[in-house]
């Protein structure tokens, strides 16, 4: 359930801002991805994700769980994306958000696993609340469980806590690391912000554009 | 380099390039090439009517222009974060559904010579018989840029709130206000300085379109403007409809005349712009600021808005409830303010054109869903930077003579045998809808952020499954506007089912006309009610549509907010 | 027989020329027309522009449904214009057959360009049943229509007739001639006036004060020569130079249409406005349009009168069931019920003496309110031609105000 890059490089207009990029998250662990902005930590994270676009270009090699999915659609990656802006559907309550993100499958199966994993983030009984009825901190925790639901091999995090403030954010960071260390999904965190990386998280330094780097190693924080 | 998969498959493009770009591109032509004719062009030098008519077109298009926009910048400038801003939000709908034909009857009933005005002034000033009133059909088109200015303030309003109501300006707005305020300008002067050049240049498509409007109109100008001689535009009407094809020939040259007169306008205008570009932002550099106030309240102009916007709608009442009492008039002469007889004739007519209604309805649904489809083909498939190049040809119909477009349209359908049919009206109907449709429309779903999209795949969706339960429920409430207007569109459309449809469907439009051809004034007006319910019914259902969205979706904050969010 | 009828009667003699006697409708022939034209519809484009007119037709269409199982459809049109173009843009896309339009109700220009730009299926008119009784003596524009012989290529329906209305109140004598009506313009300033040309009732307006001041009426009845024009105008000219000052707003404008003429005489802006149907007042009185002390009157020498016709495009589907139409159309029955004034009121074509006598019945209608009392002579229209020229000289003289 490993998730392995190998030999990555991201580039645009013929620049390169990654080079040579190998890295192996182990399931439960958290590889940080810091820099300052435009030093590529966005696109690399798109590569991952695939929703990399020209005029951006990368290539290399990607393998979760064994599989080499370098190529495959997004749909297909089982990889979980959370966005700075928790992204809820506004039209649809909380257990439709949930609902759309949980596999097929019997009935009473699916409704049980939205009340389970809202009984598991703190909201029991909030199953038809519409998410604009909710505060910020209930909204992330509601998106986190949305992307988790859908059961990932591996998950992605763009700067999920700077849009939330001091207090709020390390409740939540809190919550998150520790759902994800619980459900064993290696994880690629993208920050700027120091105190986001938990402890025992391998970091990349991903410098500014201008320096031509050796290949980055992953170092410990 | 491994091959990437196209992000978005790009065939759904062909359907609205075919059905709409095409023909139209294959049209006009057609149309334009029956006015290339050498001897068309000198009967236009010599027609004494010509530069006269030219004066006329051009003068009423621009002040009408020019004055519906100053006055719509006013109106928001002074309204806007006020309490009348909501009221002024919600009678654009009403406003904008009332069929330009009809107002022009119930104005031209209020103020012409033998109109309710006159007949109020009549016992003070001892009238028998109608005054000599230069107020409908005057000579310098007075009474058509009034009609005008009337009509088309209320759509300019409607694409500046539309404007305004995006997410991400919203709280732009508030931010350069707020940044104004502290430097000491009232909130009217940041409107002109910093606010209305930035969202100007964002108005040329509402604006072209109003110009273009009031070039080439001719059922107002024949109900309320000039007489002798007429706007170019009814000019090029009446030569087009004429028997005689040396005169057919003379109309479309009269109309390639106005198309190009329309570009040099539009040329003009740019060259302006950018000329007065700079000495704007001199003068909102200048530092000069008016005392602010202590209280809001104690300027005229911000309590004058309110005021002009109840007279606007006091207007709008005033004819609509004159076109619904004269649909029952019968004998009504002058000076009696109350009719002699009154008749239900016009209203059993009515009923019995009943079937037209069905009809009509059914062809707006058509249009407005066909429409909706193409148009959504486009913004799915087509890369957002391809809209810009095919704004012109979406906006072709809404530029040239409709009556060019619709000559060239016949010539096309003629030997594909689509005259006549049903099949054939349907398809016309849905190409003159979409470009309003594709208007309406396009900003909202540009503007949706796409990484809903993203985050929906992420969760192993398909991009089907995302599309039908996140996208078009979350942008229901412009889809539902965008049909509404489909729907009006094709529902005042006369040109084209008369043509195209060989005189042989008649729809409620259609059947107005002929018999205002037969010029009671029962009639007339009773037609102009029922023109103008449908298309009330289908913005009143927008309008539904979207109250329910703003009260789900409710007041969170858009994505893009800037500033972090409390608990 | 006074001067001016035998005057009338020469002018119309002198300009039909021989026309060739067509051969009299074969039995055998009509009932194979009528077998075919059992089942089949007939597209009608016909001006929709009155109600009374439309529901004539709905009748006429449960008729023929009834007696000859022919399917009428009452295409509306507003302008006779617009089938013109249609069968004319047809024909050059080269559709000769399953046209657009079956029959069409017309006459003047637009017969004249269709005939001849080949646009017509015929000869025709002449060989149906009811043709027998048409008033082809008596009323001479049923076979010449805008001094263009119809050669049986229209079937001549109903009679029209320039007709002046006023109401009564501001109106108690009429002016029944040109001069009387210069006037009476004179005295009344700005109550009457004409629509603005090229629309119909103007042009008609026009032609009636041309007959009426025109030195020699043979020209008009000729194809137009410039020479012959100028001459022919002249006094035309010098009238409507006198006229236009007393008109309303002084000339400088002209309402768009008679009908818009008509509104104007009912809100009490106009005091005398005139139309083509003489029975047209009469109409409106009876459909609360117009007041009651409205009253219909014709100029004492004779007004510009013709017949109005039925003509089938070459390229009709229905062919046959078309004429089975006309020949409907053309019947007593049928000729009656459009005569009555309370159905609609248009004159009938047929020689109503010639009828037996329970046809003749049909025709014995009450008087309504607001007809004309003393009909006067129908001058026959001048030829086709000369129309589009007083048009374009009207426009260069007066067009901008």
């Amino acid at each position: 359930m490993a998730l392995e890059l190998l030999d990555v490089n991201v580039g645009v207009a013929g620049r390169a801002l990654v080079r040579g990029l190998s890295a192996r998250v182990e399931p439960g662990a958290v590889l940080a991805l810091m820099g300052p902005s435009g030093s590529g930590k966005s696109s690399l994270l798109a590569w991952i994700a695939g929703t990399l676009e020209p005029p951006f270009t990368a290539n290399g090699t990607l393998r979760l769980d064994g599989r080499d999915i370098s190529h495959e659609p997004v749909q297909r990656r089982r990889i979980g994306l959370l966005f700075q802006d928790d992204l809820l559907f506004p039209h649809m309550t909380v257990r439709e958000n949930l609902l759309f993100a949980l596999p097929a499958g019997p009935r009473p199966a699916r409704e049980a696993a939205v009340t389970a994993a809202l009984a598991e983030a703190g909201l029991p009984g909030h199953e038809q609340r519409l998410p604009s009825s909710l505060s910020g901190g209930q909204r992330a925790r509601v998106s986190l469980l949305r992307c988790l639901l859908a059961q990932p091999l591996a998950l992605l995090l763009d700067e999920p806590f700077s849009r939330l403030d001091a207090t709020l954010r390390a409740q939540i960071r809190e919550f998150t690391f520790a759902t994800l260390r619980r459900r064993g999904v290696p994880t690629v965190l993208v920050t700027h912000d120091p105190a986001d990386v938990p402890t025992g998280a391998a970091c990349v330094q991903l410098d500014a554009p201008a320096d031509p780097l050796p290949p980055a190693h992953a170092r410990h924080a | 380099m491994p091959r990437k998969p196209a992000r978005h498959p790009v065939w759904p493009v062909l359907a609205p390039v075919l059905l709409f770009a095409l023909p139209l591109l294959l049209a006009l032509p057609l149309a334009i090439g029956q006015g290339v004719e050498p001897a068309a062009w000198r009967a236009l030098a010599s027609d004494p009517q010509g530069p006269r008519a030219l004066a006329l077109s051009v003068g009423t298009a621009l002040a009408s222009t020019l004055a519906a926009l100053v006055l719509s910048l006013w109106l928001v400038t002074h309204l806007h974060g006020t309490p009348a801003w909501e009221r002024l939000a919600r009678a654009l709908g009403p406003m904008l559904s009332l069929p330009h034909a009809a107002f022009a009857i119930g104005l031209a009933l209020l103020v012409m010579p033998a109109g309710v005005l006159a007949r109020l002034l009549a016992p003070l000033l001892q009238w028998d018989a109608p005054p000599d009133w230069p107020t409908v059909n005057d000579p310098w088109g007075v009474g058509l840029v009034l009609v005008l200015v009337a009509k088309e303030t209320p759509f300019l309003l409607w694409s500046i709130v539309a404007l305004l109501a995006r997410p991400e300006l919203v709280l732009q707005l508030r931010g350069w206000l707020a940044a104004g305020r502290t430097l000491g300008y009232r909130d009217r002067a940041i409107w002109w300085r910093v606010l209305w050049p930035q969202l100007l240049p964002r108005l040329t498509w509402p604006l072209l379109a109003v110009l273009a409007y009031g070039l080439t109109v001719v059922d107002l100008a024949l109900i309320v403007g000039p007489a002798s001689p007429p706007t170019l535009a009814v000019l090029a009407w009446q030569a087009l409809l004429d028997a005689d094809p040396a005169r057919n020939a003379e109309g479309a040259a009269w109309a390639l005349l106005l198309a190009a007169v329309l570009a040099a306008l539009v040329a003009l205008g740019w060259a302006l712009a950018h000329a007065l570009a700079g000495a704007w932002r001199a003068g909102a550099v200048d530092g000069r600021r008016r005392p602010v106030p202590a209280s809001r309240q104690s300027t005229t102009a911000p309590r004058m808005a309110p005021a002009v916007l109840g007279m606007l709608l006091a207007l709008y009442g005033a004819v609509a409830l004159l076109i619904a009492l004269s649909s029952f008039t019968g004998v009504w002469t002058f000076p009696s303010l109350w009719p002699q007889s009154w008749t239900a004739g016009a209203w059993v007519q009515v009923a019995d054109s009943a079937g037209t209604v069905g009809l009509t309805a059914a062809l707006g649904v058509f249009a407005a869903l066909a429409a909706l489809a193409l148009v959504l083909a486009w913004l799915e498939a087509a890369p957002p930077a391809w809209d810009d190049r095919a704004m012109p040809v979406v906006l072709a119909p809404l530029v040239v003579p409709s009556l060019l477009t619709m000559v060239g349209l016949y010539s096309l359908a003629l030997p594909l045998r689509l005259d006549g049919t049903l099949a054939g009206l349907a398809w016309v109907h849905t190409l003159v809808a979409l470009p309003y449709v594709f208007v309406a429309l396009a900003p909202a779903w540009r503007a949706f952020d796409p990484r809903y999209e993203t985050t929906a795949l992420a969760l192993g969706r398909s991009r089907a499954a995302f599309w039908w339960h996140a996208k078009l429920p979350m942008l229901a409430a412009p889809v539902a506007a965008a049909l509404a207007v489909g729907f009006a569109v094709s529902v005042a459309q006369y040109l084209p089912t008369q043509f195209l449809g060989a005189g042989r469907h008649g729809t409620v439009t259609t059947e107005a006309v002929t018999l205002a051809a037969g010029g009671q004034r029962h009639t007339a007006a009773a037609f102009a009610a029922l023109q103008a319910l449908l298309p009330a019914i289908g913005f009143g259902l927008a309008a539904a549509v979207g109250l329910a969205q703003r009260r789900r979706i409710g007041a969170m904050p858009a994505p893009h907010a800037d500033g972090p969010r409390t608990a | 027989m006074s001067l001016i009828r035998r005057r009338q009667l020469l002018a119309a003699a002198t300009t039909l020329p021989l026309l060739p006697r067509v051969a009299p409708a074969q039995t055998a022939d009509w009932s194979r027309i009528e077998a075919a034209a059992r089942g089949k519809t007939v597209y009608f484009n016909a001006w929709a522009g009155s109600q009374r007119i439309n529901a004539y037709l709905q009748w006429v269409a449960s008729e023929v449904l009834q007696r000859h199982g022919i399917k009428l459809e009452h295409v509306k049109v507003s302008d006779t214009a617009e089938v013109v173009r249609r069968v004319r843009a047809e024909k050059a896309a080269g559709r000769t057959a399953d046209g657009s339009a079956d029959l069409v109700w017309i006459n003047g220009e637009n017969f004249l360009a269709m005939k001849r730009e080949g646009l017509l299926f015929g000869p025709w008119s002449e060989t149906l049943p009811a043709y027998a009784k048409v008033d082809v003596t008596g009323k001479p524009t049923t076979r010449v229509d805008f001094s263009e012989p119809v050669d049986g290529m229209e079937a001549p329906w109903g009679m029209a007739q320039l007709t002046f209305y006023a109401d009564r109140s501001r109106v108690p004598q009429p002016p029944a001639s040109w001069a009387e009506l210069l006037d009476w313009a004179r005295r009344n300033p700005g109550r009457f006036t004409y629509p603005k040309l090229p629309a119909f009732h103007g042009t008609t307006f026009l032609k009636q004060v041309l007959l009426e001041t025109t030195a020699d009426r043979k020209p008009l009845y000729a194809p137009w020569r410039a020479d012959a024009f100028a001459a022919a105008t002249a006094p035309l000219w010098t009238a409507l130079d006198a006229l236009h000052p007393h008109l309303w707003k002084q000339g400088r404008q002209f309402p768009a249409s008679n009908t818009v003429m008509r509104q104007m005489l009912a809100d009490g802006e106009l005091s005398i406005s005139l139309t083509f149907n003489p029975n047209e007042a009469a109409n409106e009185i009876a459909a609360k349009s117009l007041p009651a002390s409205v009253f219909s009157y014709q100029h004492r020498a004779g007004t510009v009168g013709n017949t109005h016709f039925l003509a089938i495009p070459f390229n009709a589907r229905a062919r046959d069931a078309a004429q089975v139409v006309a020949d409907f159309l053309l019947s007593p029955v049928a000729q009656a019920r459009k005569a009555d004034i309370k159905v609609w009121g248009d004159p009938t074509v047929l020689a109503t003496d010639r009828l037996g006598p329970a046809e003749r019945a049909l025709f014995e209608g009450g008087a309504a309110p607001g007809q004309v009392a003393q009909p006067a002579p129908a001058i026959p229209e001048p030829h086709g031609s000369w129309v589009d020229p007083i048009e374009r000289e009207w426009a260069r003289r007066y067009g901008t105000s």
